[in-house]
């Protein structure tokens, strides 16, 4: 294709009398190019595949509907949020007043952890005493000490 | 008009060009089907940034350009004698026919298309735009970005440099 100027000019002119059909006994190889000419037109057509049209009009079907998809279903699940959000004050728990036979079942239960817990502390107090060196906890200073030195002393007096 | 109707339009009145064009580049069927699908794709996608009057120069630059990958990706992997070789095969009648293609089965259109696949770009691509498909001046310098002169004149030396092959082949057989 690089050729000089003058060469561009004179290829110029000849491609042109060849497309006007301006050919001269004198040149024969532009006679031998238009015949090629001729001959590569008659190569004939090839007719897309219906195969290939249809896989890209599916293709172009499937992205064109993949926005509307995704709208829609953004669209259900904002409305299950807002159907959610609006009806949670309506499912929260109502405060309950309790009646007099609750309360007393509660402290009859905390009666019971209570002195079987004091009870487990005595057992234990019992089996590791001999093992044990009962530090000076300096239980006088406590504010609650009333209640915590019962599961220390001795125990003829505890429980 | 509404993009589906326009994308039709443009697939009915390009696609088989196209896929023509991918065929002579390639010498294969099954290559020139995925390049034209993959152009028609991407055509969907581009189609509502292209300026009407601008599509068929960008439809054959995509198709070209995705075939020259494919031809520079041939390159990098097989020796040139077996591309050659594998080329010439695919060219034959069994792989280049199809309907409406009432020359294939010649001699001569397989000594053509063989030929023509052999040719260096831009001048294969010119004489398959030009000569074959009989595409405007106008269109093919848009398409290969040069001038119609540029479009002229490369195009006839494309053509004298095939048929130069042609008689160096021809002679080489008689011989």
């Amino acid at each position: 294709m690089h050729k000089s100027p003058d060469s561009f000019e004179r290829d110029l002119e000849r491609a042109i009398a060849l497309e006007n059909n301006r050919i001269t006994p004198r040149d024969p190889e532009l006679a031998a190019d238009r015949a090629l000419k001729h001959e590569l037109a008659g190569l004939g057509a090839a007719e897309l595949p219906e195969g290939v049209k249809a896989r890209a009009r599916r293709t172009a079907l499937a992205e064109q509907r993949g926005p509307w998809l995704l709208g829609i279903a953004a669209a259900l699940v904002g409305a299950v949020v807002v159907t959610l959000v609006l009806q949670s004050p309506a499912r929260s728990p109502s405060i309950v007043t309790p009646t007099a036979r609750d309360l007393a079942e509660l402290q009859l239960a905390f009666d019971t952890i209570n002195r079987t817990g004091k009870r487990a502390g005595v057992l234990a107090g019992r089996e590791v005493r001999e093992s044990l060196v009962i530090p000076d906890l300096g239980l006088a200073e406590l504010p609650y000490a009333g209640y915590v030195r019962p599961y220390f002393e001795r125990p003829d007096r505890s429980g | 008009m509404g993009m589906k109707r326009r994308f039709e339009q443009l697939v009915d009145q390009h696609g088989s060009r196209l896929y023509q064009l991918a065929r002579l580049m390639l010498g294969r069927d099954d290559e020139a089907e995925d390049v034209a699908q993959e152009t028609l794709v991407k055509l969907w996608r581009s189609i509502e940034g292209l300026h009407a009057g601008r599509e068929l120069p960008w439809l054959i630059t995509c198709t070209r350009n995705a075939c020259l990958d494919i031809l520079r990706g041939r390159t990098r992997t097989r020796g040139l004698l077996q591309l050659v070789a594998s080329e010439n095969e695919a060219l034959g009648p069994g792989n280049v026919t199809g309907p409406g293609d009432e020359f294939a089965s010649g001699e001569r259109a397989r000594e053509l298309r063989a030929a023509l696949a052999d040719m260096p770009e831009p001048a294969r691509s010119l004489l398959i735009l030009r000569d074959i498909q009989e595409l405007d001046v106008a269109t093919v310098a848009a398409t290969l970005e040069l001038s119609e002169n540029q479009v002229k004149v490369y195009t006839f030396r494309a053509r004298r440099q095939l048929r130069c092959r042609l008689e160096e082949e021809s002679d080489a057989q008689v011989a």
